[in-house]
């Protein structure tokens, strides 16, 4: 299982948004971390295969991104998860289902897990017009891992959820881990910490920081914050 | 797997879940359920004065027309129009006098179709000496003349001419409301299905973008290709269910109210500048049938309009634009080529005047009926869209 990214680039006009980004990512949990306007989510939209490079290619197992059989592998959560006001969570899965080509009879018993697995049981038959931030965060995760995905991209999936639901994320996360490459961006340092195999700091599209934080004299959320303190000073 | 029918069946529920959805049926319904009877509310004036309901005076013209249905249209059945209309004072609004609703009120059709065939006035029929042999002669001259004056080739022209020669007369006249109320409400309901089309459809793909769910639908295995075909095939269902549901419960109330007598009454008797041999009820299913055609085609030039211009107002307006100009702008006749083109689009096409008239489509020296060749072309070009969009559709990057 091998996520290949090579001298991958976006740029918009004169904007660069992602460098040539060039990383190989094994079975495990990576932190993305990046202050606003990084690259982080371009680069995640990029792997999954919905946005199209400037330059370079993103491969799995071989597969490249803009082929059927990647997605069929892919689970991703976008930064801004969109849903259907008048769906049931129930039948905005299901739909979602239908899109990753799970049979039907397959479907209903893997969004009822699911419901379950987010805590969305009760609710799912309710419209997600009526839901709170959180429930809906909730319901994002739960599509996402619909086709038990082998590559998992999370877009900033803690954002709206509660420190306990946060915690049961957290929970969730690392057992899905174990199997699968899992890919989570985020603003807080904790999550990555707490979740993170390795870590991958952004800045101006580009990698900062690529690798585990062995680093003893300081701690990461220091470092990351040190580059905040560095980007205030030449302003 | 190819889950093609549940992604068909959540694409429809996408666009009848949504209220403007639900709103824009509830109004059509009402406006197509009122349509075949407008001419009936209201009140009939006589010389300035209320003298009853509309529907009071429509009774009675029905029943007058009642009272001449089945009678051959030959010299005695002229010579009686001719009397009833020498009642009537010269006044420019006769219809709106005592003697016109005494005398002629039955016999308005058989007048107009005497003034088309003969191009008479009002003066001149009344001064007539009825006589069929002439007045069947003369139908058949005023339309040679008409097609001549018409800039149709002269393939064209040898075409209707020799289709004209072949109707004789006499002709016999059947009372037939619900067909010519049918024909009259065709234009207005096309307009309405067009509007109703451009409205709730325009959005279905941009929609992805604002709800910002195109992200999620195109990271998925069937997120292009077959997403694009349930959304096509899902805005064609209800496109095409609203038009036919609309279309059904018109006939439904036209032959419910006015009776389903006159099918076989002679189309030309309504439609003069014509020389197709078919019945009024023949045109009318015709003409609602093509309008299924225009429909279909309609729908996919807005919904791939919207997917190349990423903006479901934009499309809107270009399409209510076409809508509102179709029953605006025409061409003269001199602009033959661009005044067909213009008229054969399926927001202008679904018109009488359009789908009967003499244009046809020359092809290898024969000429095509617009209404036998136009839905075809509806297809075809509705097949060429529909690869058009999906190749677009399949490339689509969520920038």
């Amino acid at each position: 299982m091998e996520l290949v990214i090579d001298r991958l680039s976006k740029q918009y006009g004169a904007k660069i948004a992602v460098d040539r980004i060039s990383v190989k990512l094994n079975k495990g949990v990576y932190g993305l971390l990046g202050a606003n306007g990084a690259g982080k989510s371009t680069l995640m939209r990029m792997i999954c295969g919905i946005l199209k490079p400037t330059g370079g290619t993103v491969t799995f197992d071989g597969i490249d991104s803009d082929k059927e059989a990647f997605r069929a592998i892919l689970g991703y959560l976008p930064q801004d998860f969109g849903y259907y006001p008048e769906f049931s969570a129930k039948d905005f899965l299901l739909y979602i289902a239908a899109l990753k080509a799970i049979p039907k009879k397959e479907a209903k018993k893997r969004v009822a897990e699911l419901l379950e697995l987010v805590g969305l049981s009760d609710v799912a038959n309710k419209k997600i017009k009526t839901f709170s931030g959180g429930m809906k965060q909730r319901l994002g995760i739960a599509q996402a891992l619909l086709n038990r995905p082998k590559l998992l991209v999370l877009d900033e999936p803690t954002a709206g959820l509660d420190p306990k639901e946060r915690v049961r994320f957290r929970n969730l996360l690392g057992s899905i881990g174990k199997d699968c490459i899992v890919i989570l961006s985020t603003h807080i340092v904790s999550d990555v910490e707490h979740l993170s195999d390795e870590v991958m700091i952004m800045k101006d599209g580009s990698f900062i920081f690529q690798g585990k934080w062995n680093d003893s004299e300081m701690s990461l959320e220091d470092f990351y914050l040190s580059q905040f303190e560095e980007d205030e000073d030449h302003e | 797997m190819n889950n093609f029918g549940t992604l068909y069946k959540y694409e429809v529920k996408k666009i009848v879940c949504k209220k403007l959805f639900v709103v824009m049926c509830v109004l059509l319904l009402v406006l197509i359920a009122l349509t075949p009877f407008s001419g009936l509310f209201g009140t009939h004036y006589e010389n300035g004065e209320p003298i009853g309901s509309s529907l009071d005076m429509y009774k009675i013209e029905q029943s007058r027309k009642m009272a001449l249905s089945g009678r051959t249209i030959d010299n005695e059945l002229l010579k009686e129009t001719v009397e009833a209309y020498r009642q009537v004072p010269d006044e420019l609004r006769y219809t709106s006098t005592p003697e016109y609703r005494e005398y002629a009120i039955g016999y308005n059709e058989i007048f107009s179709f005497i003034r088309m065939s003969t191009g008479m006035d009002f003066k001149a029929i009344k001064a007539w000496e009825p006589e069929k042999e002439e007045l069947y002669k003369s139908r058949k001259e005023t339309l040679n003349r008409y097609f001549e004056e018409s800039f149709i080739t002269d393939a064209e022209l040898k075409f209707w001419k020799e289709k004209n020669e072949k109707i004789d007369g006499p002709f016999t006249y059947t009372y037939h409301d619900a067909y010519e109320i049918l024909i009259d409400s065709f234009q207005t309901v096309s307009v309405i299905v067009m509007a109703f089309i451009a409205i709730v459809l325009s959005g279905l793909f941009p929609n992805e973008k604002v709800l910002k769910t195109d992200q999620l639908i195109l990271s998925n295995v069937l997120g292009r290709k077959s997403t694009f075909v349930a959304k096509l095939l899902a805005g064609i269902t209800v496109s095409l269910g609203c038009s036919l549901i609309l279309s059904v419960l018109l006939f439904a109330e036209c032959l419910g109210y006015y009776g389903t007598q006159g099918f076989e009454f002679p189309f030309i008797m309504v439609f003069s500048a014509s020389s197709i041999d078919i019945s009024v009820g023949q045109a009318c299913l015709i003409a609602y049938l093509v309008l299924q055609a225009a429909v279909l085609l309609w729908a996919i030039i807005v919904m791939v309009m919207s997917e190349f211009l990423k903006n479901g107002i934009a499309t809107l307006a270009i399409s209510m634009v076409f809508i509102i100009a179709g029953g605006m702008i025409s061409f003269p006749a001199s602009m033959r080529v661009a005044g067909q083109i213009w008229d054969w689009l399926p927001t202008n096409y679904p018109a009488i005047w359009n789908m009967f008239d003499e244009r046809t489509l020359p092809i290898a020296g024969k000429c095509l009926i617009s209404w036998k060749v136009v839905p075809i072309i509806y297809l075809l070009i509705g097949a060429v869209l529909f690869f058009i969009g999906k190749r677009k559709y399949e490339r689509v990057s969520a920038e």
